[in-house]
């Protein structure tokens, strides 16, 4: 009988020996899984302040009819420049004595700092705060700016009778029922009580906007309902401390970026500083209109409401939303009203020239210097005074990358002549000599500097930093993992299992607060941000990089340290960049390891998150821009931009501005940049004492040194000339060791010009020749006229630089007479060369080529790697300069040469895997045969 | 007809029952009741672990070298299909051009008489996975026909061996790429071996074509390529724009000679299926015949074996 249990007992056997095969696969199965699974101060502390004013303050009542003192306050406020101001400049404004601010938001320019009780309001205004000043040139509140219209517009949200309406100082039409209302009124104005108070804002062509809720009544270009992130504004109602001091950057614009406001060289403008004190009330409002007079039945309330003296208490935070409960009487909202109005402290300012009068008033064909982002600042100051001055020439620079703007200036000799790049700025000498005829002439002493917007424990910006190396090193090379997903992907990946442990970011490494001492560090409880984890800094090729990656070398503790020795408290360095070798001119992004951080963007293409948090951008002037307004742009953010939620529509953006009182930016700017949009920049470790700790928990021991003019002076003091490349170089080397260069600040560049002695038009030829001999003379005037240095830029005529001056002359004269002599460092000239192979043997793949100022060239130049070798690592052969060993010699120097690069194709290893094939088949075959005979044996 | 009822062994070791075996199968299954103690053992094991051994790995080997060629002209002939009609649309243009493409998405066509490719569609990404599919475009450089250097890589033996003939190109033979951006011409500059120099540098705003896949030595060539072999080509008149964006490492799967290790996690997946099918086709015999059982487990062993040899393959150098 064929019963399932007899069956099964019959094939008992068979089934065991099916089950133990089974799981022997299994187990196979899970073994191998198993085995598969195992990431000076600049120009702030020097100078005196430029601007220093202090005014009494008052509140006086005016109740029945007798005066009734609440409160006076004399406040002092110093601005630290306000002369020849450029568009997006910071000043930085300080006070004391003013009421502490209660109600506190710390996004000063957001669109809610308004509401705080008793803030100082800063706002830019147009005209001259002069009553004998002709009315059309007066200042008012119509000519100040804000970025909102509901900053300047007032509903009667409780009652009708709010707090500006029992105003003493207002004249009787400012206290009317609705005061300033367009007519006829557009219908979306229309807003459930009436009563309201409109200031108009005056624009500088004369168009008068009206403004009203969310601006139904007529907005100007420049101004939004909302305030955009992207977008940030300057108008600032700053927080009082409790002790009444207080202090803002405020960014002035000129008429460039803010066409209503106006504010230009020849516009009188002005900085207005508010301190405000609350309304002084005058509830009876005898002499008035009885329609303007509060009635008896809402008097008390109405009083009560003027008169208050806040809800928050001094320092208290404030809620932000729509129902704010702060007083009126004494909220930023009524910075326009009389009395608040009255107690204004006004700082005039003047704007410099800018180069756009040269579209206007000549100069001829301009002449362009392709090159450094870090002479920017100068180029802006001097191209005025060039374009202008009659017997000079209207000097243009097109920003490029150092690197590729040498690059293109060794290449472009046609037949003889430059007909493309004709000179350039570089930050540091080329990787090897130039072989045509060029001239670098030293121009300016400037540097970079490691910029931070970093607010501590207490929500106050922290206003000094340390960082030594290694710290800098560990930044760039992407060994914090940033967030605990990633540490724990990390710590799922074999090759990450040492870095796992890392600290998430510097905050939370120790070393960090050695050097920066824990009580004013952020508060690590707090939400994290992806920007603390690494350092902001270029993308493209530059000498920047070169020098930053210089000085990270020098130090043997972080050169240890790169090379993979852990550091005392036992964070490793990334796997992917262990013993990178370095100086390199770009960095590289070299960690490929994708992590899901359940982000469909990063997702859909299984995109390397650490790269994406590194965001490198080409251009450095948007690092400075970012720093300015405390913008991170680590590329985490997945955005819609179509609506459409699916794979070809959603797009990576930048994080976006972060929330002030918890911010962490760290950047890599120029001095120049840092100087004029006032960037902290952080102390950088110069020399370790022999007997310093290892494991230390303080500086002692250290020399820190921030960037001012005796840091940069000592620095370039220190450069040895190099006979080979004909120029200076820093030896970074030397700084650690030499007893001099303890107090010499390690980011010191010189800017040089270069510049070829043949091949140029002798128009070309004598307007360079006019730009060395100006950089060699009266260009080294420090100021901040046109035509002048800027701050962030040391004087090549200060002491002890003379040598730099005058190979500058050398080369003017050489530059003007185009025979084709250089002058030598060391001496002499030298004369037509005919050696082997151009230098500067970088990238030209990816197609970025020039960029003309301010604008962003988003390709990658890390494509270069792939020009001969794609499999090799990236930082070898495709920056380095081609030795003999590659292309022919060149017959004469300007004859462009076919450059290879050095080396051979190199071999890839298969590995074991590539032998498969022929040996699963001849498994195969083996098995078969090893069956049949196994079945053969075991018959009976 | 009714089939015959099951043959019945009963399973008396003292009394084995001697049948006639007409076929191999039905002598190893006779065999395991005919066979006493732990000798007997240890044969059936080694038996059947050794028939086992033999089948997976020789259907792999005949899997690589026959039907992957098969899947990879299904899968060109499909993403033909659509790339054409990406490049015909006039608005909106889907074709991509630039930028972080999807893995596996057509990007462009490539024809090189000399080189036997006609109208081969490359696609996004160089995994082992990818490079199933055809020639595949790395994606930290540019597209071609843009400035810069462009990197595609292909088989040389495996799923139809595309770029098999890479080494007979002679200098200045012509290659038309056509992307989304219009029909791009290269002239075949040279075939590099390893040990070779590296071809001149490019100037700004000039393009390159490289072509990577893998070259064998001696008798075993075809069977065992492991040295990368390259075709440098250079773009005749002016690139067209790069939208940038694009991604600046790729992942070490996708670097040219190396496997795909991602894909062990659905190997993992795959292998306990193909020992279901064959217990499934084992029992089924079981139950019901010999017939029966191979007429439904096959196509199920089939299907289980194609999935781990497909996988499995993705674990070999994706150059071969």
């Amino acid at each position: 009988m064929n019963s399932l249990g007899f069956r099964l007992h019959r094939s008992h056997r068979l089934a065991k020996l099916q089950a133990v095969l089974a799981i022997g696969c299994l187990s196979a199965a899970c073994a191998l899984s198993g085995a598969v699974f195992g990431r000076h101060q600049v120009a702030r502390a020097d100078t005196p302040a430029a601007f220093a004013a202090s005014k009494t303050v008052t509140r006086t009542n005016l109740i029945n009819g007798v005066d009734t003192p609440v409160e006076s306050r004399t406040v002092a406020v110093t601005a630290d420049v306000t002369q020849s101001l450029k568009d997006r400049q910071g000043v930085h404004i300080s006070w004391s004595g003013a009421h502490p601010t209660g109600g506190v938001v710390y996004d000063n320019t957001s669109q809610y700092a308004v509401d705080q009780e008793y803030p100082v309001a800063i706002l830019q205004c147009r005209g001259v705060d002069s009553a004998t000043a002709p009315a059309a040139q007066q200042l008012t509140p119509e000519t100040c700016y804000t970025q909102t219209p509901n900053q300047r517009y007032l509903p009667a949200i409780r009652g009708n009778f709010p707090p500006y309406r029992l105003d003493r100082y207002a004249s009787a039409a400012d206290r009317a029922y609705s005061v300033g209302a367009p007519d006829p009124l557009p219908d979306s104005c229309l807003f459930p009580n009436g009563a309201d108070h409109w200031v108009h804002l005056l624009a500088a062509d004369g168009t008068d906007y009206a403004g009203g809720y969310n601006g139904c009544g007529g907005l100007s270009p420049d101004q939004s309902s909302v305030i955009n992130a992207l977008n940030p504004p300057s108008t600032t109602f700053a927080t009082t401390r409790t002790d009444g001091t207080g202090s803002a950057d405020f960014i002035v614009q000129n008429a460039e970026s803010n066409a209503t406001l106006g504010c230009s060289d020849t516009v009188a403008c002005a900085i207005v500083v508010i301190p405000i004190m609350g309304i002084s009330c005058d509830p009876a409002a005898t002499g008035l209109p009885a329609a303007d007079q509060p009635p008896a039945v809402e008097l008390a309330d109405d009083t009560a409401a003027c008169t208050s003296t806040g809800s928050f208490g001094a320092g208290l935070p404030g809620v932000q939303g729509n129902d704010f409960p702060s007083a009126m009487a004494v909220s930023g909202q009524l910075w326009w009203s009389a009395s608040n109005w009255r107690n204004r402290i006004t700082i005039p300012i003047t704007m410099a020239q800018t180069a756009a009068v040269c579209e206007v008033s000549g100069g001829g064909t301009p002449e362009n210097v392709y090159g450094s982002e870090y002479m920017l600042q100068l180029t802006q100051q001097w191209a005025p005074k060039f374009c202008l001055d009659p017997s000079l020439f209207s000097l243009q620079q097109v920003q490029t990358s150092e690197v590729q703007a040498k690059n293109l200036l060794a290449n472009g000799v046609t037949n003889g002549q430059y007909l493309g790049v004709k000179a350039v700025y570089q930050a540091g000498p080329p990787a090897a000599a130039f072989s045509n005829p060029v001239v670098q002439a030293p121009t300016a002493v400037t540097g970079f500097g490691i910029a931070f917007v970093i607010d501590d424990a207490k929500q106050h910006q922290v206003t000094s930093l340390k960082l030594d190396a290694r710290l800098l090193a560990k930044l760039l090379t992407m060994s914090y993992p940033a967030f605990t997903t990633i540490s724990d992907a990390w710590s799922r990946l074999p090759k990450y299992q040492a870095q796992a442990k890392n600290p998430l970011d510097i905050v939370r490494d120790p070393e960090f607060r050695a050097l920066n001492p824990a009580a004013v560090l952020p508060d690590t409880t707090i939400n994290q941000v992806w920007a603390s984890s690494t350092l902001f800094a270029m993308s493209s090729d530059s000498d920047v990089m070169s020098a930053l990656t210089s000085y990270i070398n020098a130090d043997p503790d972080a050169r240890a340290w790169l090379d993979g020795r852990p550091d005392p408290w036992g964070m490793v360095i990334n796997p992917y960049y262990k013993g990178i070798k370095l100086p390199v001119t770009s960095w590289p992004l070299l960690d490929p390891t994708y992590v899901d951080i359940q982000n469909n963007c990063i997702s859909d293409g299984k995109l390397p998150i650490m790269p994406l948090i590194a965001a490198p951008v080409s251009d450095p002037s948007i690092i400075a821009f970012n720093m300015q307004y405390g913008i991170s742009n680590a590329q985490v953010n997945c955005v819609l931009p179509t609506g459409v939620d699916d794979a070809n529509s959603r797009r990576l953006a930048g994080e976006g501005r972060e929330q002030p009182g918890i911010r962490f930016l760290l950047g890599l700017v120029g001095l120049g940049d840092a100087a004029r949009f006032q960037l902290p920049i952080a102390e950088l470790e110069t020399q370790k004492a022999a007997g310093a700790a290892d494991k230390f928990t303080d500086d002692i021991g250290r020399s820190f040194v921030a960037p001012t003019d005796a840091s940069l002076q000592s620095a370039v003091k220190l450069m040895d000339k190099d006979p080979t490349l004909n120029t200076w170089t820093m030896p970074y080397a030397k700084l650690r060791t030499d007893a001099t260069a303890a107090g010499a600040y390690p980011g010191t560049l010189l800017m040089s010009t270069d510049v070829p002695t043949i091949g140029l038009t002798s128009t070309d030829a004598g307007n360079f020749a006019k730009l060395l001999n100006y950089a060699a003379g009266p260009g080294q005037t420090a100021g901040t006229a046109n035509g002048d240095l800027p701050a962030g830029y040391l004087p090549l005529t200060a002491d002890g630089l003379t040598e730099f001056v005058d190979f500058t002359k050398r080369a003017a004269a050489e530059v003007a007479s185009q025979k084709g002599r250089v002058p030598l460092v060391n001496g002499g000239y030298s004369s037509l060369t005919t050696s082997s192979p151009a230098g500067g043997g970088g990238n030209s793949g990816g197609g970025s080529g020039a960029q003309t100022t301010g604008s962003n060239n988003g390709t990658s130049s890390d494509t270069g790697n792939g020009l001969s070798n794609p499999s090799s690592s990236p930082t070898s052969s495709g920056s380095s300069a081609p030795t003999a060993g590659g292309g022919a010699s060149r017959p004469s120097a300007l004859a462009t040469a076919q450059v290879r690069l050095a080396g051979q194709t190199k071999s890839l290893g298969a590995g074991w895997l590539a032998f498969a094939i022929p040996a699963l088949a001849l498994l195969g075959l083996v098995s078969a045969a090893g069956s049949v005979w196994a079945s053969g044996v075991g018959r009976r | 007809m009714t089939a015959a009822p099951p043959q019945v062994y009963p399973f008396v070791p003292t009394n084995p029952v001697k049948r006639s075996a007409p076929s191999w199968w039905s002598r190893q299954v006779k065999l395991r009741i005919a066979v006493t103690g732990p000798p007997g053992d240890v044969r059936i094991i080694v038996t059947w672990v050794s028939a086992v051994l033999a089948l997976v790995t020789l259907w792999f080997v005949f899997f690589a070298t026959v039907l992957s060629a098969l899947q990879e002209g299904h899968n060109q002939h499909n993403a033909y299909a659509a790339f054409r009609e990406q490049l015909t649309q006039l608005a909106p243009k889907t074709a991509p051009l630039g930028g972080v493409i999807t893995p596996d998405a057509p990007v462009a066509l490539i024809n090189a008489p000399s080189l036997g490719l006609k109208n081969v569609v490359i696609v996004e990404g160089t995994a082992a996975g990818d490079l199933t599919r055809g020639p595949g475009h790395q994606r930290n450089t540019p597209l071609p026909g843009q400035a810069g250097v462009s990197v595609v890589l292909g088989r040389a033996t495996l799923y139809g061996g595309v770029f098999s003939q890479l080494s007979q190109a002679k200098p200045g033979d012509p290659i038309t790429v056509t992307t989304g951006q219009g029909e791009a011409r290269y002239q075949v500059e040279d075939v590099r071996h390893v040990g070779d120099p590296f071809p001149p540098q490019l100037k700004n705003g000039e393009g390159q074509l490289t072509l990577i896949s893998a070259e064998g030595g001696h008798w075993y060539n075809g069977w065992r390529p492991a040295r990368p072999l390259y075709l440098d080509a250079k773009l005749q008149g002016s690139a067209f724009p790069n939208p940038g964006g694009g991604l600046s490492v790729v992942p070490q799967a996708e670097k040219p000679m190396h496997g795909d290790p991602g894909v062990l996690f659905s190997l993992v997946l795959w292998l306990p299926l193909l020992t279901l099918a064959g217990v499934l086709v084992v029992w089924l015999q079981q139950r019901w015949g010999r017939w029966q059982a191979w007429l439904i487990g096959a196509p199920v062993a089939l299907a289980a074996l194609w999935g781990v040899s497909e996988t499995a393959a993705q674990l070999l150098p994706n150059l071969m």
